[in-house]
């Protein structure tokens, strides 16, 4: 199950919500505001697509909720701050592994400079 | 301003009682939260555009994760059951009552699709109207849903008088957003009305 999880690809809101992560925590509104940022308003997720993917991917163990913040000054208790796992982390790896290798062969190609 | 977003907050609430319990229980606060944040950075209209686009996709598959990886309690499911059942009936016995009352539908049944349309959307506007009677109060939503649906295929045979067909007449589709908002509004007087009981609970 685990290696199955391993091999497939990132949903367009899963790998932008783990790659907002990869910094540092973050709770909800600020993920949201970030895979907008990262995705140059490509993705635009409301509360309830975010709060979605972030259940399912707790359940996955792609991320976690972080109880300890002693590095923030100002943090507001009533949020939920999150951060990712080591298996969020290594799928994050995987993906971008996979989109570098992507970009390498379309280059080759010289498909890559027509394109862009 | 502040009162302003309050509202907001408060409307967004209430459309989230759409979700599915087990879900709500863990990220409702969560959620208006973020719909506050959103709303302090940028304007109402846009945050609710956002909304508008996000709500039905996510609504849809919360429910059918819901219903499918198997974390909805069996109390649960069997009022998702009884919702759905009362939304088909509701729709059939609607839908009956109006061919042996309302005169224009006549002009609407020679056009299948048309009538196909009319049923399917009524049996969901009757489903989300169940939905938000489920959450308020689970005592009442029989007659509840059945009152509601009486008022609604009443204003629909209304309408059906007109010229033309019902699904053709668009004051009849703001007829049925109107009715939905006012299902709503029953809603959350019955939730008014059964918060003691619930307490004892």
């Amino acid at each position: 199950m685990r290696q199955k999880q391993y091999r497939q690809t990132l949903t367009p809101s899963v790998f932008y919500i783990l790659l907002a992560l990869c910094d540092k925590e973050r709770h909800g509104y600020e993920i949201m505001k970030q895979t907008e940022y990262d995705s140059d308003g490509k993705i635009e997720m409301g509360p309830g697509t975010l709060y979605g993917n972030i259940k399912r991917m707790l359940a996955d163990k792609q991320i976690e909720e972080a109880y300890e913040r002693p590095y923030l000054i100002a943090v507001d208790e009533r949020r939920k701050y999150y951060r990712l796992t080591g298996l969020g982390r290594k799928q994050l790896s995987m993906e971008l592994n996979r989109y570098n290798n992507a970009i390498k062969i379309a280059k080759k190609r010289n498909f890559y400079l027509a394109w862009n | 301003m502040e009162k302003t977003n309050d509202i907001a907050i408060k409307t967004y609430g209430l459309l989230l009682n759409l979700y599915p319990r087990s879900y709500l229980k863990e990220y409702k606060k969560l959620m208006e939260q973020a719909f506050g944040d959103m709303l302090k950075e940028d304007k109402h209209f846009r945050v609710w555009l956002k909304v508008a686009k996000d709500l039905p996709g996510s609504l849809i598959h919360e429910h059918m994760e819901n219903i499918n990886g198997g974390t909805m309690k069996r109390k649960d499911k069997s009022r998702l059951v009884m919702a759905v059942f009362i939304s088909i009936v509701c729709g059939v016995l609607g839908f009956f009552l109006s061919f042996l009352i309302g005169e224009g539908l006549m002009e609407i049944l020679s056009d299948k699709i048309a009538v196909l349309l009319m049923f399917v959307g009524i049996s969901i506007y009757n489903f989300i109207i169940c939905l938000f009677l489920e959450r308020f109060s689970p005592n009442s939503i029989w007659f509840a849903g059945f009152l509601i649906n009486i008022i609604v295929w009443a204003a629909l045979i209304g309408n059906l008088r007109g010229p033309g067909g019902f699904v053709d007449l668009w004051y009849g589709w703001v007829a049925l957003i109107i009715f939905a908002f006012v299902g709503s509004f029953i809603g959350l007087l019955l939730r008014k009305k059964s918060k003691p009981n619930a307490k004892n609970n």
